[in-house]
């Protein structure tokens, strides 16, 4: 089970690169750019799991026996964090693709000038 | 948009709506919380303006007064991190299960983060609906 | 103490986007600076702990002389370069000036912070802002420089969460001191560092990952041009070296000088090929920078002083440089173009051959002294690189001489600038004197400087401190 968790998470990082690298389009690069992040979310996840465990919240009936058999809670919330960071630099970057479009009536990046990167 | 779309969205929105404000309030008793609650809450906004157009929507909240709020639930937040952490230096309390007044600090900046995170992704809604 | 800096910060930005008074972040960033003077006087390592936990558990700031010195230019140069964007900016001023706070918090908490994760978070308020300040004149060039800027950044900036998500599932903790005492030496950690140190090099700009940095500087306003030369890769710099000495990796060293010796030259001959101002003094910036690495590479003493006070000259002469291009720039039109750039104004041209003269390392001015160190670094390791670096200095000199000729000497279709407002005026001032005095006497910037690298190379104590509790 984890074994197929971490192949998925590197397809899903070798296609957000590929995305974000090889595709021309601002949209697809964006959705590369999100696609590469979930990947890491999801690695992060994994990180934290064990086999079997309970959810991480503390109730009086599982508190001596909490930290034996529960996920380990840190990465989930690492995780919350970095999906509004996410959240904000997507909701830019749509954003500044909206600009791009209405200054350039394109959004191609071989037909917008210089941008090529 | 055509009337299915119409009637049926008018009942999601409330039940998005009030499934929001429950994230919310249940934010110290099981997962959830501010952030999700608001995207959720936000989330209802934007399938008003989509179906219904931007003016209906913004019949509800405009844009100026979410940006008024935001700005004011945002120092609102500093204002309780500050009495919280650096003058009564305490650790955030345990909630009870199922009961759900149970721990105050937790629940204040449950909710208002969440409005906070909600009238952000309006504002962004707004602003990228417009273009 | 210093959580209360980022809570000043942080209410000044808010008030400022309710109430649109200029003088809420401007007088914040102003009172952070002074208050990190203060603190930078006293001695030892100044511990703050969050919500009272401890050092492995919680999150704690942890700053040493290293952190207080990068802390201090940051603020410093972003209160000058406050105060001078109140004449630069001319519409929708409350949004910049919370960009700019947002920013600078953002920095702030990178140079620190003593959790790894916390790192990252601040690392994306200080990313996120400046994507959106490059964007800020919603020209063709801005839109084009931050979207490129925006897709190499948070490309950077996930591929350092990729490198703390492993670091994490191999040691178990994020703390940094924690994280130096349980590391082992063993090939598995060099895959996540390898990581953490491609993304910092994106945002340094060091050379495979420049492409970006010209197109950026090129739409952005002046102002942050100079906050991005000057102090944006201090903050890179700073993380690169941060990681690399708290896991001792000093074998890293040999990567080090290869990318900064690349870095130096490929950055010269860009710059001796460029039509515009700002692409020329940012690719001069990305040159300035293998300077850099290649002295902190060196790994001696004398070397990562040299480095250290590269990057404090560095800072100093490319925020002097960018902020008298942008009077030049304001005054005659927008126009950036070599060809037809020239203006007659006698304090503006003083200024900005100070600031040249600085970069290139000519001795009567500050520059030269941290270039003589890492000369005789460099020569202690092996010659050739002296030799390289000297060349790429005479090099540095052939392309600011083009600039100057070109700006303030050519008499054709020349524009007057006249009346420079004194609030613009007095940050530039400002900013040559520090050149100057750094000049005459260098051992007043060794005098920041030396506590700096002695905090670098003594890791064990930054570990025993943090974990110790304060």
């Amino acid at each position: 089970m984890i074994a197929e968790t971490y192949i998925t998470i590197v397809a899903l990082i070798v296609l957000g690169i590929y995305c974000l690298v090889w595709k021309s389009n601002l949209v697809k690069k964006i959705i590369g750019l999100g696609i590469f992040a979930k990947a890491v979310h999801l690695l992060l996840i994994t990180i934290g799991f064990r086999p079997g465990g309970i959810p991480p919240i503390v109730t009086p009936q599982n508190l001596q026996t909490f930290a034996s058999l529960s996920v380990d809670p840190l990465p989930q919330a690492l995780v919350l964090t970095s999906i509004v960071i996410d959240l904000s630099i997507t909701a830019l970057a749509l954003s500044i693709a909206i600009l791009a479009y209405r200054h350039f009536r394109t959004l191609n990046t071989k037909n917008i000038r210089r941008m090529r990167g | 948009m055509d009337l299915i779309t119409r009637t049926s969205s008018r009942i999601v929105a409330l039940v998005i709506l009030f499934f929001g404000i429950y994230i919310i309030l249940h934010g110290h008793l099981s997962p959830g919380g501010s952030f999700p609650g608001g995207v959720i809450i936000a989330s209802a906004l934007a399938l008003t303006a989509v179906v219904f157009g931007i003016k209906k929507a913004e019949m509800f909240i405009g844009e100026r007064t979410a940006h008024i709020v935001e700005g004011l639930v945002a120092l609102a937040l500093c204002i309780m991190v500050i009495f919280e952490f650096f003058i009564r230096k305490m650790l955030l309390p345990l909630g009870t299960q199922f009961q759900l007044f149970s721990a105050w600090e937790i629940l204040t900046l449950n909710i208002v983060g969440g409005v906070m995170v909600s009238m952000a992704l309006i504002l962004i809604i707004y602003l990228m609906i417009r273009g | 103490m210093i959580g209360y800096i980022i809570l000043i910060l942080i209410v000044a930005t808010f008030l400022s986007l309710i109430v649109r008074r200029d003088i809420l972040p401007i007088g914040a960033i102003i009172i952070s600076f002074l208050f990190l003077v203060f603190l930078a006087a006293g001695s030892g390592i100044v511990l703050f702990e969050f919500g009272g936990w401890e050092a492995p558990f919680g999150i704690v700031w942890a700053a040493d002389k290293l952190s207080m010195m990068i802390a201090m230019l940051v603020t410093g140069i972003a209160s000058l370069v406050a105060v001078y964007s109140l004449r630069y900016i001319k519409e929708r001023r409350h949004r910049y000036y919370s960009l700019l706070s947002l920013m600078t918090i953002g920095m702030l908490g990178v140079s620190l912070t003593g959790d790894i994760f916390n790192l990252y978070v601040f690392f994306e308020i200080f990313s996120i802002s400046s994507y959106a300040l490059v964007a800020f004149f919603l020209d063709d060039y801005a839109i084009e420089g931050a979207f490129k800027y925006l897709v190499a950044g948070s490309f950077a900036t996930t591929m350092l969460l990729l490198g703390i998500a492993l670091l994490y599932g191999s040691a178990g903790t994020l703390n940094m001191a924690d994280l130096s005492s349980q590391i082992l030496q063993t090939p598995m950690f060099l895959v996540p560092l390898a990581l953490l140190i491609t993304g910092f090099g994106l945002k340094v700009a060091m050379v495979p990952f420049h492409f970006w940095k010209p197109d950026a500087i090129e739409g952005t306003p002046s102002p942050i041009g100079a906050i991005f030369t000057a102090v944006s890769t201090s903050i890179g710099i700073y993380c690169i070296l941060r990681v690399l000495f708290i896991f001792s990796l000093i074998e890293l060293n040999t990567l080090l000088i290869v990318f900064g010796v690349v870095t130096m030259v490929v950055g010269a001959v860009m710059a001796f090929m460029q039509d515009n101002i700002k692409r020329l003094l940012a690719y001069s910036s990305i040159s300035q920078i293998g300077y850099i690495l290649l002295a902190l590479g060196l790994g001696t003493y004398l070397g990562i002083s040299g480095g250290l006070y590269q990057l404090l000259n560095n800072a100093i002469a490319n925020a002097l440089l960018f902020l008298s291009i942008g009077v030049v720039i304001l005054y005659s039109g927008g126009r950036e173009r070599l060809s037809n750039l020239s203006v007659k104004n006698n304090i503006l041209m003083f200024c900005f051959g100070i600031g040249a003269l600085s970069i290139i390392g000519i001795p009567p001015l500050a520059g030269f002294a941290s270039k003589y160190m890492i000369y005789l670094a460099a020569w202690e390791v092996s010659p050739p690189i002296a030799a390289i670096s000297i060349i790429v200095a005479a090099f540095t000199l052939a392309y600011y001489l083009k600039a100057f000729s070109c700006v303030f000497l050519n008499p054709r279709g020349r524009t007057e600038i006249k009346g420079i407002p004194l609030i613009m005026l007095i940050p530039i001032i400002i900013l040559a004197a520090l050149c100057i005095i750094l000049g005459i006497l260098p051992h007043l910037g060794l005098y920041v400087v030396e506590p700096a690298v002695q905090a670098l190379t003594n890791s064990s104590g930054y570990v025993a401190a943090v974990l110790g509790g304060g």
